[in-house]
Order: C-alpha cells, then sequence, then structure tokens
C-alpha cells in the first residue's frame, strides 16, 4: 500500500514517522469502513431475491469507490487550502500540522 | 524501518485489523436490521426479515470485499502515479 512510500522525512520534532505511519493506517481503515457503509446503501436497493450482487450492484459498486475516493482528494485540497490560509493569517506561528491531509499530494 | 519498529507498526496494524472486523460486525447487524425489520408483533424475526437478513448480510460481505478491491486499485495506481512523478 502506498502509505509506506509517500511519508517524508520528518524534521526532528514533531510526532515520529512511526506515530505518522499509524495514523495513516487508522485514516484508512476509517476511510475504507465510511466508504464501504455508504456504497452499501446506496447501491444495494433491494434485499429479497439472489444474495450475489447483480450486475447493476457491481458497477454501482465500481463508481461508488472511485467517485468517494475523488471526493476525498477534491475535499483534501480544499483543507490543505484553507489550513494553509489560516496558517498564513496567524503568521505562520504553529503553522498546520505535521503530515498535514494523509492521502493528499503535495502542489 | 528498525525490526522493533517494524514489530510495534505489524502490531498496530493487527489491532487496528481486529477493531475493524468487530466494528464491521456491528455495522453490519446495525445496517441490515434497519433494512430488514418490519414490524414488531411477535419476538422473532419472522421468515421474510429472515430472508432479508440472510440477503442482506450476504451482499454486504461481497460488496465490502469488492470494496477493498477497488479501493488496493486505486491506491496501487495512485502509488504508481507517484513514482513515476518522483522519477521526472
Amino acid at each position: 500500500m502506498s502509505w509506506f512510500g509517500n511519508s517524508e522525512p520528518e524534521p526532528p520534532s514533531g510526532p515520529s514517522p512511526m506515530d505518522l505511519a499509524k495514523q495513516e493506517v487508522d485514516m484508512y481503515s476509517d476511510l475504507f469502513t465510511k466508504m464501504s457503509g455508504l456504497c452499501f446503501k446506496k447501491c444495494v436497493v433491494k434485499m429479497h431475491g439472489e444474495s450475489d450482487l447483480n450486475v447493476g450492484e457491481m458497477s454501482c459498486v465500481d463508481r461508488c469507490v472511485s467517485k468517494y475516493m475523488e471526493a476525498q482528494e477534491k475535499v483534501g485540497v480544499i483543507l490543505k487550502r484553507a489550513e494553509e490560509s489560516l496558517a498564513a493569517q496567524q503568521g505562520g506561528v504553529g503553522g498546520p500540522a505535521a503530515g498535514g491531509v494523509p492521502g493528499v499530494p503535495g502542489r | 524501518m528498525t525490526p522493533v519498529q517494524q514489530q510495534d507498526f505489524l502490531q498496530h496494524l493487527e489491532s487496528q485489523q481486529r477493531k475493524d472486523s468487530l466494528a464491521m460486525y456491528n455495522n453490519l447487524v446495525f445496517r441490515c436490521f434497519d433494512e430488514c425489520s418490519k414490524s414488531f408483533r411477535s419476538k422473532r424475526l419472522d421468515d421474510g426479515e429472515t430472508k432479508c437478513i440472510n440477503v442482506c448480510a450476504e451482499k454486504f460481505i461481497k460488496l465490502t470485499s469488492r470494496v477493498a478491491l477497488r479501493f488496493q486499485d486505486i491506491q496501487q495506481q495512485k502509488a504508481k502515479d507517484e513514482a513515476a512523478g518522483v522519477q521526472r
């Protein structure tokens, strides 16, 4: 998985890379739980008949996951921007938490 | 990562996975009960409700594994894109 790859070297102070990695694991597992729950709610409508997913449900799930991840990225960008402007307003004191928003590629 | 850190990380991963599967159980009961329970004239699930619970639970499990598959695809693609970006 990608969280091994994208952790940048940290300055000596602040949370350790290990803490960041653990936080990222937790964050992805939460994301996964939420995404599965939502895509189930949105894609599976009737509970009678077959217990297999039908073709419509399968393609719905595929799109649902892809869209959810896209939304995650978009929201991440907005959140990052907001954090940055907040940090700029505060004159860089404190600044955003190290690591920022996980899963968002830096610009 | 040192072996000790690796061990620490794996332990965290495992405990998270345990938490996830417990949460998934509760989540599944919550969703399927919400979806399937229709009347409260009896203290037992009736035939229709039982069938519904069965289908609901099986579908949820299948759907979750499909979500995992697609999620993995997307993460792998992202990692690949990032690696390509670094090389450039």
